[in-house]
């Protein structure tokens, strides 16, 4: 049975089909990436995945259950103790340190612990980091806290949203060099949306959209 | 040697304070429920029913090790052992002192005028009443509002060596091997009783007519004399009225009863005559006290354990208050 | 509708939700801890409890029976409270259980132990009321109404409830271990435990009368073994020092700490203590969503202990506030004596002798003036004495909240002893007492009057 399984998965927008009858399967431990060009509704599907929008129709199932039955706190429970998120935009507060930022996704999942919040940003890389603001950490640095911060609750599954959108090529491998290190150690999911070819090849497995609909299912390599 | 071990560690253990507690609770709450005098019970008990004194010597001994293992586990720091150790030593020595001296004491109220002889299972010498202190003035003035007792009462007494000891309400005194206190005092009318000029009585007898306006008895068969005291005048300035009481030669009233019925009631301050020939006269009152003599070896220690047990409190009480400022947390 | 029937609904509806209340919080309590097949044990303790309270309306009820049961719910409070107490400090790690821990989960046991428990807890309320229940019958006339309506605004009132809990309790079920249910069960028994209809709704003041007896004995006993001389011989000016320790306010006060202190001592090791995390917890988020769960659970398990704290708290600051230690002291009224007889009339257009209240009235012997008591009693007698104790000089009493303080020396005498003698009691006086009114023979006004100041009966107390 797939971990992460979508069937017939639509989404409307006032007027336009974002999405239309999506159906797909994702192995438990799988690193999937997602393609498609601007529009192709690679992140809405991503955002559906995530819990973080409805469909019009079609059901989501994540490890078995079926995220859209869940209440509302039942769902941002299962988001914030299954699912780990890095996005393009790092999202990080501003005015708090590089420690108290993971330590936030710490307090909105149980309590804050500081120490714990040290070693993963030691983890990624940021042992030198810890005090200093996003404001004074380059993109690459603050997409590390931005995994930091995705792990630090021990997700089943990582979705990232062109995690490298913003960086150049150096520090794009560095930052996938850090994930496929953390997913290899960890064995989480890792669903991945890029329009870069560059990111997608670090899959198993990549997915190709166009206008709603997986045009393309290939695996690159187990 | 093992079940010894676990014998010492029931007896010092939370669990033991914590039955013998509630044992008690529920005892108290059961006695108080049905007899309301739950706490009297209990103390009596202790002396004499040998379920209260197990209970107690458990409690005792519970108290006692669980305050040995609680210094031994502080012995490392000093000023820390120093600090509780009164508190400690003071609820032991209250426990213990607290059940001795129930169970030792012996004491004897006795009510005593100048002159009287009077003598102690305890002591081996009899003791003489030198002088009565009343806690009266002479001319006693009372309004409405005034303290009922001007002076706190005494009693000078010696032992048969000539020895005197001045024995005033508080604090007792240490006369010979046991404490004294005067517990009460009053004025004992001197009377004389007679018939046809055959005196059949003449004695101070010791009634309590204070505050002033008590009624109190004396008897001879087969008459009842119920007497009190009356204001020889009232003082008058500006608003305020007082009464006045002459003490040396009061004033009093007097009711004597024969059988059950009333043969005559008078106010005087010399003499009656009743029931065809008799004849009461009033002499010069005399002081009297009621003296409480206690023969109690652990009394000292009680009152000891009594200061100990508060100063260890102060000092637990400072050192919880200022707790922040010698512990450090990490 | 009569003021019989309306109390008769008052304490049905009041004993129904009660019962309801209780039974919801134990079963959810046996439910969660997967003890289902004991509450059996609670539906039957509650059929006996309920079988004799119908027995208990049929049978001849004596004064002696009211005043027990009476006397049960008090007593049954004070053992609900203790257990809680129990329960809480073993929860949090004192083992209050010692060699008995492993014996009581035994099914029978647990079987038996709760049994036993429900009936205890029940029975006094229900056979209580019940008995008022029968008064209210014989006072309205043997008005048939009395029981019918009582029975089902009872039953409705109890079914009711427990739906109304079942649909909105779920959540707050979650707040009760064993020690909170315990405690909430004697909270409702302490707050709702009166069995005598409008006149006795709680048991707070005769909980604190008694509380302050224990301090008066207790301060007492230290004064007598440390030979500090009490009633008689301290001036004025001393005892309004000693009588501190006797007086309302440290009653008051007492039964703040009595409470609180427990309890107190509970919160802070409750909230000190560390949570020990299983060692199936691998992950840090794991650890910390255990330690999260913990506290959240800490938290909820102290709202009833607070919830408890708060209600005793607000209920003495309302005592505090609305000065229930200023004493009431009325003044006395001549009473007219006929032939050597005082004689007082219970009911007259300006006083009624059985409203609750002090009464006083004095009687002229000579130039001496004599006060007597007249005060109805909980159970409903009335209590005739002197206004004067045995031990202390003859300034009276006054009335506080639940009980009688001697003026002198502070001494607080509960309602329940009025009449009874010795100590710092009102001394009883020999009185025939009808419904038209209260007969002493003047001859026994004089005789204990003069007993009251010989001392006569306290050397017989010391000797």
């Amino acid at each position: 049975m797939s971990f992460i399984t979508l069937e017939g998965v639509t989404k409307e927008y006032s007027a336009a089909l974002a999405l239309r009858g999506v159906d797909l399967g994702v192995a438990e431990g799988e690193w999937v990436s997602i393609v498609g060009p601007s529009g192709s509704g690679k992140s809405t599907l991503l955002n559906i995945i995530g819990g973080l929008d409805t469909p019009s129709s079609g059901r989501v199932l994540i490890n078995g259950t079926d995220i859209n039955s869940l209440s509302e706190d039942g769902l941002a429970r299962f988001r914030r103790e299954t699912i780990g998120f890095v996005f393009q935009q790092s999202h990080l507060i501003p005015y708090l340190d590089a420690t108290e930022n993971v330590m936030l996704a710490q307090y909105f999942h149980s309590i804050p612990d500081r120490k714990e919040a040290e070693e993963a940003l030691v983890r990624v890389g940021l042992g030198h980091r810890l005090r200093h603001r996003p404001p004074q950490l380059s993109g690459g640095e603050q997409q590390r806290v931005c995994i930091a911060r995705a792990i630090i609750n021990n997700p089943a599954l990582l979705l990232a949203d062109e995690p490298t959108g913003n960086l150049d090529r150096a520090n794009t491998k560095n930052v996938l060099d850090l994930l496929k290190e953390l997913y290899k150690q960890e064995k989480f999911t890792v669903v991945v949306v890029t329009h870069d070819p560059y990111v997608a090849g670090w899959a198993e497995r990549v997915i190709h959209m166009e206008d709603g609909k997986v045009v393309k299912d290939e695996q690159i390599r187990t | 040697m093992n079940r010894i071990k676990t014998l010492l560690y029931f007896l010092g253990s939370k669990t033991l304070t914590a039955w013998l507690a509630g044992v008690f609770v529920i005892y108290y709450l059961t006695a108080a429920v049905w007899s309301k005098e739950a706490f009297a019970y209990f103390v009596s008990g202790l002396s004499r029913k040998p379920v209260f004194q197990t209970w107690y010597s458990l409690l005792l001994i519970n108290v006692a090790i669980r305050s040995t293992i609680s210094l031994l586990s502080i012995r490392h720091e000093k000023l820390k052992v120093l600090l509780r150790l009164p508190l400690y030593i003071g609820m032991v020595l209250f426990l213990f002192s607290f059940f001795m001296s129930l169970n030792a004491r012996q004491h004897r109220l006795i009510i005593l005028g100048e002159g009287d002889v009077f003598d102690l299972p305890w002591e081996r010498t009899m003791f003489r009443v030198v002088r009565v202190e009343s806690a009266l003035e002479k001319n006693a003035i009372r309004t409405e509002a005034s303290a009922i007792f001007d002076y706190e009462p005494g009693i000078i007494i010696s032992d048969w060596r000539g020895n005197e000891y001045h024995v005033t309400a508080y604090p007792p005194k240490k006369v010979i091997s046991g404490y004294m206190h005067v517990l009460n005092f009053g004025i004992g009318p001197g009377v004389k009783i007679s018939r046809n000029s055959l005196t059949l009585m003449k004695a101070e007898v010791a009634l309590r007519l204070t505050p002033f306006g008590s009624v109190d008895k004396f008897e001879m068969e087969p008459y009842t004399f119920y007497i009190s005291i009356l204001p020889s005048g009232t003082v008058k300035k500006g608003r305020e009225t007082a009464r006045e009481y002459n003490l040396k030669k009061p004033r009093y009233r007097i009711e004597i009863v024969k059988g059950d019925k009333t043969i005559t009631k008078a106010e005087t301050d010399s003499s009656v005559s009743f029931d065809n020939g008799m004849r009461l006269d009033f002499f010069p009152p005399a002081d009297w006290v009621l003296l409480e003599a206690v023969y109690d070896p652990f009394l000292p220690w009680f009152a000891f354990s009594v200061l100990l047990l508060a100063a260890g409190l102060l000092i637990r009480a400072f050192w919880l208050f200022s707790a922040p400022i010698h512990s450090k947390r990490p | 509708m009569s003021r019989f029937v309306l109390e008769a609904l008052f304490i049905a509806a009041k004993e129904g939700v009660k019962l309801s209340l209780c039974v919801f919080i134990v079963i959810s309590l046996l439910r969660r801890a997967d003890r289902k097949q004991l509450i059996g044990s609670v539906l039957v303790g509650i059929g006996i409890v309920f079988v004799s309270s119908i027995g208990a309306m049929s049978s001849e009820a004596t004064i002696e029976m009211r005043e027990t049961v009476s006397k049960l719910v008090g007593y049954v409070f004070g053992l609900f409270y203790i257990f809680s107490l129990a329960a809480l400090f073993h929860m949090s790690g004192t083992n209050m259980l010692g060699p008995l821990k492993d014996v009581v989960v035994k099914k029978p046991v647990l079987f038996s132990l709760i049994l036993f428990l429900t009936i205890i807890y029940f029975m006094p309320d229900m056979a209580g009321s019940s008995l008022y229940l029968k008064d209210l019958y014989y006072m309205s006339g043997r008005d048939l109404l009395v029981f019918i309506a009582s029975g089902v605004v009872f039953f409705g009132a109890a079914g009711l409830s427990y739906v109304l809990f079942e649909r909105a309790g779920v959540g707050v079920t979650r707040l009760f271990g064993l020690p909170q249910t315990l405690l909430m069960l004697s909270l409702v028994k302490l707050v709702a435990g009166g069995v005598r209809g409008f006149a006795e709704f709680s048991l707070i003041p005769s909980v604190q009368s008694g509380l302050m007896k224990l301090t008066h004995d207790a301060v007492h006993q230290m004064l007598v073994m440390l030979m500090v001389p009490d009633h008689p011989i301290l001036s004025v000016t001393a005892w309004n020092y000693i009588g501190v320790l006797f007086g309302e306010g440290a009653g008051l006060w007492l039964s703040l700490l009595l409470f609180m202190l427990p309890l107190g001592i509970f919160l802070t090791q409750h909230f000190s203590a560390e949570p020990v995390v299983p060692a199936e917890a691998k992950s840090g988020a794991m650890r910390r969503k255990f330690i999260k769960a913990f506290r959240d659970e800490r938290v909820l398990r102290s709202i009833p202990i607070f919830v408890f704290m708060l209600f005793i708290f607000s209920n003495w600051f309302v005592q505090k506030g609305d000065g229930a230690y200023r004493l009431y002291v009325p003044e006395p009224v001549p009473a007219a004596t006929e032939n050597g007889v005082v004689v007082i009339p219970i009911k007259s257009p300006s006083k009624d002798l059985s409203d609750g209240m002090l009464h006083k009235f004095s009687v002229s012997i000579g130039e001496e003036s004599i006060r007597i008591l007249v005060m109805k009693r909980p159970d409903g007698t009335l209590a005739v004495c002197l206004d004067a104790c045995e031990i202390c000089p003859p300034d009276g009493y006054g009335q506080g909240k639940g009980h009688v303080v001697c003026l002198y020396c502070n001494t607080p005498i509960p309602y329940e002893t009025l009449g009874k003698p010795g100590g710092c009691n009102p001394i009883p006086l020999a009185a025939l007492v009808t419904d038209k009114d209260i007969r002493i023979e003047m001859k026994e006004v004089s005789l204990k009057w003069s007993d009251v100041k010989t001392g006569k009966t306290r050397e017989s107390i010391e000797r």
